[in-house]
């Protein structure tokens, strides 16, 4: 893919206003634009990146606000720039909507914002709003790989910068290993998203199964040992009750016992049994009792009288039957005793449904004559409650007195036994007994109520505990398998990411460091060590500032290349600090390095034209080359600036912009033009 | 398009590694191919994920 800047141009920003055409004369393979410090370098440079990559879009009003131009404020602002894509062409607008007074101000609330158009031959040629660039190419625009082919010397030195991650993000960027890491922030979302949270802190960890699990099998431990205590119990009653028949069988056909004795404690049996019926008769009546509220207190028949009387206003109809309304409009006259006409009908048919309240009517009416009948019926007795209690309690009563009588006669017959007949009537008692207490305990299991899972003997109540600890253990269950599943999947992304990284470092270094051998030779050798978070370089601390910036450029090609990509490149102030006598250990690589059918911009001050400009020109035919000077209108004084060539000479509203050999060569301001009228 | 065929050797190396089946590699590398071609939004890659869990369930 091969990618040219044909031109740019810029109004009312932080630059001078004016067309840059880089393609006026065909594209040149160097292209050397000079600026002094301070017209806009870094603004062409950094519009550049931006109206390539789009990272504008949605920037912030502060971000915005420093192309705003103070000196010379403007009604439009914009950026535009054309570059050929494999000959086709593709336009990227920048529009400025500054918040005036917000940049005046430098206020942190600023609005300003921008528009992006794009327009390109196969997206129809119209301007597309927003930034889109043709999807075949959008990937190299992203911001962080643009950055590699629009650059300044600062970003090339940061390579090398130990505290910096440079190299590494481009390697990153060129190569797309950030697409591992893309999908490892999806696994945290994904995992987030699907966990089941629980209240229980340790629920997506194998310690919550343990803790699930410990308390399921408490809980089965207890329904079993209830369960045994039933069933048994269920035996041993079985087995007393018939151990107890069999006593009662042998004492009675003894016939060493006093016949009167013997009599007198069967009758005194046969009450308690009778009293027995009675009472279980009349607990059953006293239940019936106390169901019905109205036998529980006499307020609830006044209210029910007091609800019976209003139901009674109400008036409600027996019926307001679809027949009601069907016969009324048959009649001659409406019971209001209007004429039944034709309106009238019509109305009463449209209408007759909201009057249909049949069902409710009936249960009114069922209700009022149910509290009627109730309240009003001879056997209704407000003080049945009363009645029935102490009724209960005299039962009661006997019942306990009728129980001791017949204790007393069992004991009188004992004593009068034989002592093998004394010995059984004394097995029989403690069978009863214990009969008593078994079932006792039976009892207390099957009418449990406790909810308390720590306390209650009730085994609805803890397989119900089963049933939620089971609950969680699935939860958890789920959680650490999902948990599985993630750590797996990220596992794979980051070796991936590691391997392919550690696969293309070997094979980047290898080309970088057979390209370096070509370039430097004997005493000025230097070769990449490692490439980690920043380019290392093998036995030296480093080699001069050119040998760097060289390499770095030559990092930043091969990576690119990777790509089969031909691509301009915009190097902003290569020279900047470097001595002049190691200057040459970046201009001359960089002839080597720039291909014959590429397009190296680069961004000068006149002082890096020494021993960089200079050597490329040597080395690289005349009509390879773009000059193009550019300063600011009224900034220097006549005296300082060489003739101005007209024929190749643009002014614009605030610059000179001059495409000519000899006045770029010979440019070399040093005063401002405020100075010199000092 | 940055997915080169060293890049994809190496992926379908852990992938074998790993013990994942084969649908799990085909799922795994088309995503990566269309997010190397920035068409991967933050739902896509949820769905992927979807389809790489129930591959893992598969064993």
């Amino acid at each position: 893919m091969e990618l040219k800047i044909a031109r740019w141009e810029s109004k009312g920003l932080r630059c001078p206003d004016g067309i840059v055409n880089l393609k006026k004369d065909g594209f040149k393979r160097f292209n050397f634009i000079q600026m002094p410090n301070g017209t806009g370098k870094t603004t062409y440079l950094e519009l550049i990146q931006a109206a390539l990559s789009g990272s504008l879009e949605g920037a912030d009003g502060t971000t915005i606000g420093k192309y705003y131009l103070h000196s010379n404020p403007s009604d439009e602002s914009f950026f535009e720039t054309d570059v050929e894509c494999n000959s086709e062409k593709i336009t990227f607008k920048i529009e400025f909507d500054f918040d005036t007074e917000a940049c005046i101000n430098k206020s942190e609330n600023n609005n300003s914002k921008v528009k992006y158009i794009t327009s390109y031959a196969a997206g129809g040629g119209e301007q597309l709003p927003g930034y889109k660039p043709p999807r075949d190419i959008r990937r190299m625009l992203h911001s962080e790989f643009v950055k590699l082919f629009v650059f300044d010397g600062e970003f090339a030195r940061k390579l090398f910068d130990s505290t910096e991650s440079r190299a590494f993000q481009c390697l990153d960027s060129i190569c797309q290993l950030n697409i591992f890491d893309k999908m490892v922030k999806a696994t945290n979302v994904y995992y987030k998203k699907l966990v089941i949270e629980t209240d229980r802190s340790s629920a997506k960890t194998g310690a919550g199964v343990t803790k699930a699990v410990n308390k399921k099998e408490t809980y089965e431990k207890k329904i079993e040992e209830l369960q045994k205590i039933l069933s048994e119990g269920e035996i041993e009653l079985k087995r007393i009750d018939k151990e107890v028949s069999n006593i009662n069988s042998e004492i009675n056909e003894d016939t060493s016992l006093g016949g009167n004795l013997k009599k007198k404690a069967q009758d005194k049996k046969n009450i308690v049994d009778s009293l027995d019926k009675e009472y279980n008769k009349v607990t059953q009546d006293y239940f019936d009792i106390i169901k019905n509220p109205v036998n529980l207190h006499k307020k609830f028949i006044s209210s029910l009288n007091i609800l019976q009387e209003n139901l009674y206003r109400l008036k409600i109809p027996a019926s307001a039957t679809r027949a009601f309304f069907e016969e009324l409009t048959d009649e001659k006259e409406c019971i209001c005793d209007r004429e039944m006409n034709k309106e009238s009908k019509d109305a009463i048919n449209r209408n007759k449904e909201k009057y249909f309240d049949e069902d409710r009517a009936s249960i009114y009416n069922k209700l009022k004559s149910d509290i009627r009948d109730k309240l009003n019926a001879k056997d209704f007795d407000v003080d049945v409650l009363s009645r029935k209690t102490e009724e209960f309690q005299k039962l009661n009563d006997q019942r306990a007195e009728a129980e001791t009588d017949l204790q007393v006669a069992l004991e009188e017959l004992k004593m009068s036994a034989p002592k093998n007949l004394a010995n059984k009537m004394t097995k029989r008692e403690m069978l009863i007994k214990e009969r008593g207490e078994i079932s006792k305990k039976i009892e207390e299991i099957r009418s449990d109520i406790e909810t308390d899972v720590k306390k209650t003997k009730s085994i609805k109540i803890l397989k119900n505990a089963i049933k939620e600890q089971e609950k969680i253990i699935q939860e958890v269950q789920s959680n650490i398998l999902l948990g599985e599943d993630i750590n797996r999947i990220k596992a794979l992304c980051e070796n991936s990411k590691k391997d392919i990284k550690q696969g293309l470092k070997k094979s980047i270094i290898n080309q970088c460091n057979n390209k370096l051998a070509e370039i430097f030779k004997g005493t000025k050798k230097i070769q990449i060590e490692d490439i980690e978070e920043h380019i290392s370089l093998y036995k030296q601390a480093g080699g001069s500032e050119g040998q760097q910036l060289t390499t770095g450029i030559l990092y930043l090609s091969i990576l690119l290349g990777r790509e089969n990509c031909n691509f301009f490149t915009i190097f902003d102030s290569p020279c900047g600090p470097i001595d002049q006598h190691v200057r040459v250990d970046l201009s001359e690589p960089i002839v080597t390095l720039v291909k014959k059918d590429g397009q190296f911009i680069t961004f000068v001050q006149s002082s890096e034209r020494s021993y960089f400009t200079t050597t490329i020109e040597s080395a690289v035919d005349e009509n390879k080359i773009f000059y193009l000077t550019i300063y600011d209108k009224d900034r220097f004084s006549e005296e300082e600036i060489p003739s101005l060539p007209k024929d190749k000479t643009v002014e614009t509203k605030n610059a000179f912009f001059v495409l000519d050999k000899v006045f770029f060569n010979n440019f070399s301001p040093k005063i401002n033009k405020a100075e010199s009228n000092l | 398009m940055a997915l080169d065929t060293e890049s994809i050797i190496a992926v379908k190396k852990l992938i074998k590694e790993f013990n994942l089946n084969e649908e799990f590699e085909k799922i795994f590398l088309k995503h990566l191919e269309n997010e190397s071609n920035f068409q991967c939004g933050d739902e896509d890659r949820l769905e992927v994920i979807s389809l790489l869990r129930e591959q893992l369930k598969n064993g």
